[in-house]
């Protein structure tokens, strides 16, 4: 593979990678790791990726306080969103809008969405138990979550 | 690091701005089912979080009130002889028809609190076709509309589908209190319209051989076994059936329901699951009688005890969907409070039949199906007709948006135990199409 056409390659996943960005509005590079963040004061320090899906699937859940879990959701529109459904709950974009509307005719209720990373972050510090994600470069403040064991950064991570 | 485009050139950044107008978006394919704002503390500025239905602006704590539902329009086609005997009671015209219109009341009373409220709104009892001497009539609920210089206007009515209060008392279970579904199947608690993946209910669900609904307490939850194993579990204590009166219960038995599940959420998610129901149904009516003052007492018509065992059995992976339900029924009279059926008394019974459904879901959110089932028909057995009915439809579900959903589907019957020249003997077929939405 001669170096012009790796630098083609590397400038159209740039202009992908940056398409998704400006249209979602998110801040999520294609492949940071996603963080899973609690406030700054929950006793919890890590979470199993099946009890992380009960959480997301709304089906109750306690911390490790005793407290039910309240998860959180990006914005439908954000990658990080259509990432983390991908990885946590097995689902795409358009399954997961499915799923939802099916489930509160189930009867049951999705998670709340919030709309800015603000809004998300001020949600995490106030409301004991709250649990979104976040892009890692996107978590400082908030306490980060040890996933199966591991931690962001480490090359085993599974939001990765 | 912060979002790629703010540090690349300027170039990139127009040449992405103007690719993102072309490139498909996976999430908007759901932005429609994006929802108004919500507040805490009565500060918009504080915190806002919103809700992945329309619905009322709400709090995490205390949120007041949500309205939403689904509704439907179909249009149904019967190809069956004109002399049909079932179009004594089927359409005997194609017909245009708003099926359901059910409206969810969702409140969250509290952190652990919340209450819901499905009522189907309907046109019943004004067209409900009964039996009346011989003959079969549609009924007629007219009434002088007062507002309208007392011309006549048909009046509709509503049907409460359930009526909760949960309390999560602990992660692995809640408390639930009022008229709650029968958790049983499939098809009985997804029974929304947009949901379920064809155009009718199967006959099976619609002979009811577990009340669909009943009202007393239903203590439910699930729990992690293992990796990606949960257990599901229910156990109701009720009332009974709620045909006959659903805000009192004519005996002092109180039926019992228990269902167990188990969900599998690996290569796809496979679901099995088994609901027990035992209960007594009764049917009376009140006397006065003089004994040294004014007494009352029961005089009972009719009584008879009842079990149910269902089996459910659901598997889905990637666009593969496949669903099957099983129910057996046995209902057995007192022997001297059998109910009049036909100039006679009816008989102790066991019914039992099922269904299986199963499709693939197209890109295009394109779903063709085909559907199997072999049930008895309660309404029917009181028409004499014992046999069994054998159905087999297929259809196409089309789910443009997570919202709406297109159905069309052709369905053909027949009663493989018929005698030559009964009611049975008669074969059924018929187009249905349906528009379904979620809102």
């Amino acid at each position: 593979m001669n170096s012009s056409n790796l630098n083609r390659r590397q400038l159209f996943a740039s202009l992908i990678g940056s398409a998704l960005a400006l249209q979602t509005g998110s801040v999520l590079a294609i492949a940071e790791p996603i963080a899973v963040v609690m406030g700054g004061r929950s006793g919890q320090r890590s979470i199993s990726l099946d009890r992380l899906r009960r959480v997301f699937l709304a089906l109750p859940t306690n911390d490790d306080d005793g407290r039910p879990f309240v998860p959180i959701n990006q914005a439908q529109a954000s990658v990080v969103r259509a990432r983390f459904d991908q990885r946590v709950l097995g689902m795409s974009a358009e399954v997961i809008a499915r799923h939802w509307v099916d489930q509160r005719l189930r009867g049951r209720r999705p998670p709340r969405t919030a709309p800015t990373q603000a809004v998300l972050r001020r949600a995490l510090q106030e409301l004991p138990g709250a649990i979104s994600y976040l892009p890692l470069s996107a978590a400082d403040g908030l306490r980060v979550l040890v996933i199966e064991g591991r931690q962001p950064n480490d090359a085993q991570y599974a939001l990765r | 690091m912060n979002a790629s485009c703010p540090k690349r050139p300027l170039a990139a950044a127009a040449a992405c701005s103007a690719l993102c107008l072309l490139l498909p978006a996976p999430a908007r394919a759901q932005s429609d089912s994006d929802s108004g704002a919500s507040t805490l503390d009565g500060d918009p500025a504080a915190l806002v979080l919103q809700d992945e239905q329309p619905g009322a602006a709400q709090a995490l704590e205390g949120e007041p009130m949500k309205i939403y539902g689904f509704g439907d329009i179909g249009y149904r086609h019967m190809l069956v002889p004109e002399d049909s005997p079932w179009l004594v009671y089927l359409n005997r015209h194609p017909s245009f028809f708003v099926g359901h219109l059910n409206f969810y009341f969702d409140a969250q009373l509290a952190e652990r609190w919340r209450a819901l409220a499905e009522v189907r709104f309907t046109y019943l009892p004004q067209g409900g076709w009964r039996t009346n001497e011989g003959r079969v009539e549609y009924g007629n609920s007219d009434s002088a509309d007062y507002a309208d210089f007392t011309r006549d206007r048909a009046v509709g009515g509503l049907m409460i589908e359930r009526a909760t209060i949960d309390y999560v008392a602990f992660p692995f279970l809640t408390i639930q209190a009022g008229q709650f579904l029968t958790p049983y199947g499939i098809w009985n608690v997804d029974h929304g319209s947009p949901v379920i993946i064809g155009v009718t209910p199967p006959f099976i669900i619609g002979a009811k051989l577990l009340p669909p609904a009943q009202v007393g307490l239903l203590a439910h939850g699930s729990s992690g076994v293992a990796r990606d194993l949960e257990l599901g579990y229910a156990l109701g204590l009720a009332n009974g059936r709620t045909d006959l009166i659903p805000y009192e219960d004519l005996d002092s038995n109180k039926a019992l329901t228990l269902r167990l599940s188990l969900t599998l959420r690996k290569f796809g998610e496979l679901q099995l699951g088994s609901t027990f129901y035992a209960g007594r149904t009764t049917d009376n009516y009140r006397q006065i009688y003089f004994d040294s003052g004014p007494k009352s007492r029961e005089v009972v018509k009719y009584q008879y005890d009842e079990r149910s065992l269902a089996f459910d059995l659901r598997f889905t992976h990637a666009g593969f969907h496949l669903q099957a339900e099983a129910i057996v029924n046995e209902r057995k009279f007192d022997d001297d409070l059998r109910a009049p059926l036909n100039g006679g008394l009816e008989p102790d019974r066991r019914n039992a039949g099922g269904y299986a459904l199963t499709g693939y879901r197209l890109p295009l959110e394109i779903m063709p199906y085909v559907k199997g089932e072999y049930s008895p028909d309660r309404a029917l057995q009181a028409l004499g007709v014992d046999e069994n009915v054998a159905l087999f439809t297929g259809g196409i579900n089309f789910r443009p948006v997570p919202r709406v959903v297109f159905k069309g589907e052709y369905t053909y019957g027949f009663f493989p135990g018929a005698e030559p020249g009964g009611f049975a003997a008669n074969d059924l077929a018929g187009l249905d199409f349906q528009v379904a939405w979620a809102f």
